[in-house]
């Protein structure tokens, strides 16, 4: 599978980067062909014309020698390769370095290297944003943890890989099954057998058919679980299809690779420990020797170790001293450099200082987070308060075009009834005008009437030289009384025609009056004065004609019943009253001695009617004052 | 979403503005035209009143001359029977 990407991976950068035809053409054939590999390396290093062409030389060159198991080899040009890929920041590529580099320095045992490039392949995987390769180095990181023995760390990095490869987005089950593997052996070493097989079991779910062909270290890794729970033969039939697994890949890739050493060492000396374990020392002692002819060509320090762990314990139990004290010292040389304590040291401040990395970037993130959320929190509280006032304004304009809606009706309503008052107002105002009419008519016609009786009277008296003298009087006071009746009808047709009265429109009033009364008393003497800011003072029909007839009926009285010689009518203003006073010098009367007649009642009621106030000051042979008060208009 | 809301705020504020210019408008209109009419019935009101005064006046006079009617027949029905006495006296 990892070879299967590294081609791919090749491919990819090779069309992504587009160097010169030539020599993308010699690398590809240089990494594929097994017997002339080297001649077209030769070839490719002579076509080399840019920084990239020989960054690319490099790539190739280390991942060849890698798979060929020339691990030193491997790791030179790998560095090489990833200065210059480093310069051009080139991340995918270096994603694929490190891989190389990280799986040379475990296949040589410096756990501490090895581990150190896992992390920064884990870096460059996340600076690229690489789903797979950050899975894929977290998995290393299990491994490496577990060749070094450090289970705890193993487990956790593995079962990282099995999170990041269920929620990676392809869900590869071949990624998924990677992880379940290194979660496994990490128990499995860790003695929890049954923890193991349990993870060891969760492969066969995600992978099946003919895709078996790629978990054949999981047959293995099973058959050792069950070698270390003493099942030696369930452990050999497991290990078995292990090794019938490796014969079919090393066949399919027999062209351009070389046998895969690693698995046959794994496989051999676990099937060399389990002949063993069943005192089957013939047949170990030849799996043995297969076993260990795999591990010197695998060049891996695990597999070593493991092996000389197994011989020594097979030459101890076949009581051979010599052989096992060698096999002691092997094994011992071999877990002390792998198992150096400064080593230990070194990686553990590698991973230190990557995790502190890591914490500062989550401590980061999970800051920007908090400001973003702040933000979002600002925003949504912003959109809370707009949205408020939004449904403020949405009632504010409810109400108001509800109470629009209510004002118009009020408005129509109003307007109705004003104009239904202004209807009823008119009918009446023309029906009174009617009445009005009729009134005018019957005073024409009674006026004409009471001129007709009048002449009539007159040509009697004339035409006919009436002796009797009773009869005489009688048709004079006929005919007087006609005349006055024309005047007071001409009186109250003037008034009816005048829609406001005026005091100077009184005063002249007043002067025809007496003008008239002079005709049968000339010895009177008469004044009328008005302050003349009061003269333009307005009274209704009403009021003018009560004031007037009051007047005339106080100065007829004076005339008639007093004998006065002077009367006085002054009008003057006291405060806010208009005060009328008619003074006379005649013999005058004592109130409570006389009768009231018609006149003075009428005199009163007269005022009273119109909100006015009359009073009668005199005496006997003192003359006599009426005084009338009257609310003035203009204050 | 918040300039949206923000400008939708904007909107209903210049409703609201222009409701209350609407209704401020349609309430002087209103007040105007019911000027009028009140002028208008006040000034009929005071015809009215006008005309209830002649009216009163009339009525006043219509007292006035029945008495002076009943009067006034009084004094013909005095001279009648004077004259009868006169063309024809008592034996």
């Amino acid at each position: 599978m990892k070879q299967l990407y590294l081609i791919l991976i090749l491919i990819t950068f090779c069309l992504q980067f587009g160097f010169s035809q030539d020599i993308q053409k010699t690398l590809g054939k240089a990494f594929t062909s097994k017997d002339s590999s080297d001649y077209y390396f030769k070839l490719a290093k002579k076509s080399i014309k840019t920084e990239k062409d020989e960054a690319n030389y490099f790539f190739c060159k280390g991942a060849r020698h890698r798979d060929y198991n020339r691990l030193d080899s491997a790791i030179f040009y790998t560095e090489k390769a990833i200065l210059v890929f480093e310069k051009l920041k080139d991340y995918k590529s270096l994603n694929t370095l490190y891989n190389n580099i990280s799986q040379s320095y475990r296949k040589q045992g410096e756990y501490d290297k090895a581990i150190k490039t896992a992390i920064l392949g884990l870096k460059s995987a996340e600076n690229s944003k690489s789903e797979f390769w950050i899975y894929y180095f977290t998995h290393n990181l299990g491994l490496i943890y577990h060749d070094f023995e450090n289970f705890g760390k193993g487990i956790y990095y593995g079962k990282k890989a099995l999170e990041l490869a269920k929620n990676s987005s392809k869900k590869d089950p071949k990624e998924i099954a990677g992880a379940l593997n290194t979660i496994a052996i990490n128990y499995d070493d860790w003695n929890k057998p049954n923890e193991a097989l349990y993870y060891h079991k969760q492969v066969f779910k995600y992978i099946k058919g003919n895709d078996t062909l790629t978990i054949g270290s999981t047959y293995n890794n099973i058959g050792n679980t069950l070698l270390k729970q003493k099942k030696y033969k369930e452990a050999e039939k497991w290990i078995n299809i292990a090794v019938a697994i490796s014969e079919i890949n090393d066949r399919n890739k027999a062209d351009r690779y070389d046998i895969d050493f690693y698995n046959k060492a794994t496989n051999f000396t676990n099937l060399a420990a389990i002949a063993f374990k069943t005192n089957d020392f013939e047949k170990a002692e030849k799996l043995f020797e297969k076993a260990k002819v795999y591990c010197l060509k695998s060049n891996n320090a695990e597999k070593m170790r493991d092996y000389y762990r197994y011989e020594y314990e097979f030459n101890k139990a076949r009581k051979n001293l010599q052989k096992t004290i060698e096999s002691q010292d092997q094994y011992i040389k071999l877990r002390d450099s792998v198992f150096n304590k400064n080593r230990d040291k070194s990686f553990l401040e590698i991973e230190a200082k990557y995790q502190n990395e890591k914490k500062e970037k989550e401590l980061l993130k999970s800051k920007v987070a908090i400001a973003n959320n702040e933000l979002a929190l600002k925003k949504k509280n912003t959109q809370f308060l707009i949205l408020g006032l939004i449904s403020l304004a949405l009632l504010i304009i409810s109400y108001l075009i509800y109470r629009q809606q209510k004002l118009k009706n009020e408005q129509q309503e109003q307007e109705f009834k004003l104009k239904s008052a202004i209807a009823r107002i008119e009918t009446q105002s023309k029906l009174q005008d009617q009445r009005l009419q009729i009134s005018r008519d019957l005073h024409d016609n009674i006026g004409s009437q009471l001129t007709f009786i009048i002449s009539s009277v007159d040509n009697i008296k004339y035409a006919f030289e009436i002796q009797n003298s009773k009869l005489d009087i009688k048709l004079s006071t006929i005919s007087n009384f006609a005349r006055s009746t024309i005047v007071e009808l001409r009186d109250t047709i003037w008034a009816m025609n005048s829609g406001e009265i005026t005091l100077e429109d009184l005063q002249i009033r007043i002067h025809n009056f007496i003008d008239k009364a002079k005709e049968a008393k000339e010895s009177i003497n008469f004044s009328i004065d008005i302050e003349e800011n009061l003269k333009d003072v307005k009274f209704t029909s009403i009021e003018g004609m009560n004031i007037y007839r009051t007047i005339q009926e106080a100065i007829n009285n004076s005339i008639k019943y007093a004998d006065a010689k002077n009367i006085k009518v002054a009008i003057q203003q006291d405060k806010d009253f208009i005060v009328i006073s008619i003074l006379d010098n005649g013999k005058g009367f004592e109130q409570d001695k006389i009768e009231m007649g018609n006149g003075i009642n009428n005199m009163k009621k007269r005022i009273t009617d119109i909100g006015g106030e009359i009073e009668f000051k005199n005496g006997k042979d003192v003359g006599t004052e009426i005084v009338i008060k009257l609310k003035n208009k203009l204050t | 979403m918040t300039n949206i809301l923000a400008l939708l705020t904007l909107f209903f504020l210049v409703l609201i503005v222009y409701l209350i210019n609407r209704i401020q408008l349609d309430r002087e209109k209103f007040n105007s035209r019911i000027k009028i009419l009140e002028e208008f019935i006040v000034q009929l009101r005071n015809e009215q009143q006008l005309q209830n005064n002649q009216l009163q006046l009339s009525e006043e006079l219509k007292m006035k001359l029945t008495q002076i009617n009943s009067v006034l027949n009084n004094d013909i029905y005095d001279i009648n029977f004077k004259l009868v006495e006169e063309l024809y006296p008592r034996k």
